[in-house]
Parts: C-alpha cells; structure tokens; sequence
C-alpha cells in the first residue's frame, strides 16, 4: 500500500545496473578481434618487402604491433565477458570444457601479443571458432562456417540466423 | 538526512526488484550495506558493499566488480535501511556487521 502511494510520485532512480546492453552477448566479437589481431601480423610480417625507409619502417612496425596487441587483448577481454558472465549452470554442464577453452584462448591471445609467430593468429582464430561454436549452441543456435570478404581470407563460425 | 530512490535495473535480484523503492538514511555506511552512489562510471547506482569493500550487485546479472570498483565513502549519497516493495516492507540496513566501509 504504501509502496502504490510512493510510487504515484516523481522520484529519482537509482541504476541496479546489469551489463549495457544487458543480456545481449555474440560471439561473433571474439572471432572479430582474433581476425584483426591476425591481419595484424600479417601486415607486420610483409612490412619487410614495401622497401620502407627506416623511419617509416619502424612507424608502421610501431602502429602496426600496437594494433596487434589491442585487437588481442580486446579478444581475451570479449572472452572473459562472454565465458564469465553468459556461461554458467546448464550451459557449463553441456559444455564442460568451456573453462580450459577460454583459458586456451587467455594464453593463445597473449602469444599474440608477445611475438610475431603467424601460427599463433591462426591458432588463436581456431580456438576462437570453437569457443563461438560452442557459445552458439549455448544459445540453441546453429551454426556455419565462412570465409572473411577480406584479408585475411580465413574462416569464421557465425551463426546461421 | 533520508530520502527516497526507486530502483531500475535487476542487477540487486533477489534483494530488491525493479520498481522497488529504497529508503536511504545519510550516515556512513558498513559491510554488507546497500549503498547508493554516485559512480563515477555508471551514475547513481545502488549496489552493495562486500566484505572486501567492493561494490557488488547480488544477482548474478550485475556488471562485474572490477568494473564498479571499491566503495568510496566520498561518493555515497546514502544507505538503504528500509525496502518498500509491492511485496511488503523489510529492513535492508547491515549496521549491525559493525565494520564500517
């Protein structure tokens, strides 16, 4: 009774604040990031043979490395929100492997970031897949598997909607 | 010295719901308090102080701790002592933890 009374009047809000937007998780920002994080070290690693001067070598070697490390740990960091925060209970009993995989994807991602070995971008794209597909049956959506329009031309889990 | 705030939001499941209204007294708050604040990030949030001093929200849908960070006293605008729900009227108040936050 009192609560309907309170209520007739104009007061402020106080936010019990969920995640923004709250509930809506994709994986598909996880692939995003492990993609740009590997046409990252593929710019780097052609750098070589552009016949740069060492000025503008190390300017692009500099901006480039940056970027490679934003764009993996920005894929470790969507990791972390989508496995800590959107997996738990029911999705975790279906998919117990859930836990190593994002740890998997914590250390693949940090490869990345350390050093400029190819296979690691690819590896962390894989696992990446995996933990989309997986997120994706979470969800009871199916999913399929396509090429990127562009470089580095590799292949994505996204859900077939 | 006390006021009242309605609360939007689910993350204080299943303390509090949305819709409910909290009455708020001006006075330091303790361990186990729902405080509302004025976060830097996020605006007038209410949440509540764990024992680690940290802002938490009691569902499991609440932004994570790391991102709202410790309770900062300079920022409190007040704590919640009383629930005014459709539901009925409960205490809120951890006073009694004794541990100031």
């Amino acid at each position: 009774m009192l609560h309907s009374l309170l209520s007739k009047f104009d007061l402020p809000t106080a936010d019990a604040h969920c995640d923004i937007p709250c509930g809506i998780y994709d994986a598909r920002i996880v692939t995003y990031y492990a993609v740009s994080a590997l046409r990252q070290m593929d710019i780097l690693l052609s750098l070589e043979d552009k016949g740069l001067s060492h000025t503008a070598f190390a300017m692009q070697a500099a901006r480039n490395t940056a970027k490679k490390e934003e764009m993996a740990e920005n894929c470790k960091h969507q990791t972390r929100i989508i496995w800590g925060d959107f997996m738990k209970g029911d999705h975790l009993k279906k998919h117990p492997g859930a836990h190593e995989l994002a740890h998997k994807i914590m250390l693949a991602g940090s490869a990345v970031k350390q050093d400029l070995h190819r296979e690691d971008g690819e590896k962390l794209v894989a696992l990446c897949n995996e933990f989309a597909e997986i997120f994706w049956d979470m969800k009871g959506v199916k999913t399929k598997r396509v090429t990127t329009p562009y470089a580095p031309n590799v292949e994505v889990v996204e859900p077939d909607l | 010295m006390f006021s009242l705030y309605k609360v939007r939001g689910e993350s204080m499941k299943p303390t509090l719901q949305p819709g409910d209204i909290v009455l708020l007294r001006k006075r330091p708050a303790y361990i186990g308090d729902v405080v509302v604040v004025d976060h830097v990030r996020f605006g007038i949030i209410l949440k509540r102080i764990d024992a680690n001093r940290q802002l938490i929200g009691d569902g499991p849908a609440s932004t994570p701790s790391d991102e709202l960070g410790p309770y900062k006293p300079s920022t409190l605008i007040g704590t919640a002592i009383l629930a005014i729900t459709p539901r009925g009227i409960r205490r809120l108040s951890a006073r009694r933890s004794g541990i100031r936050a």
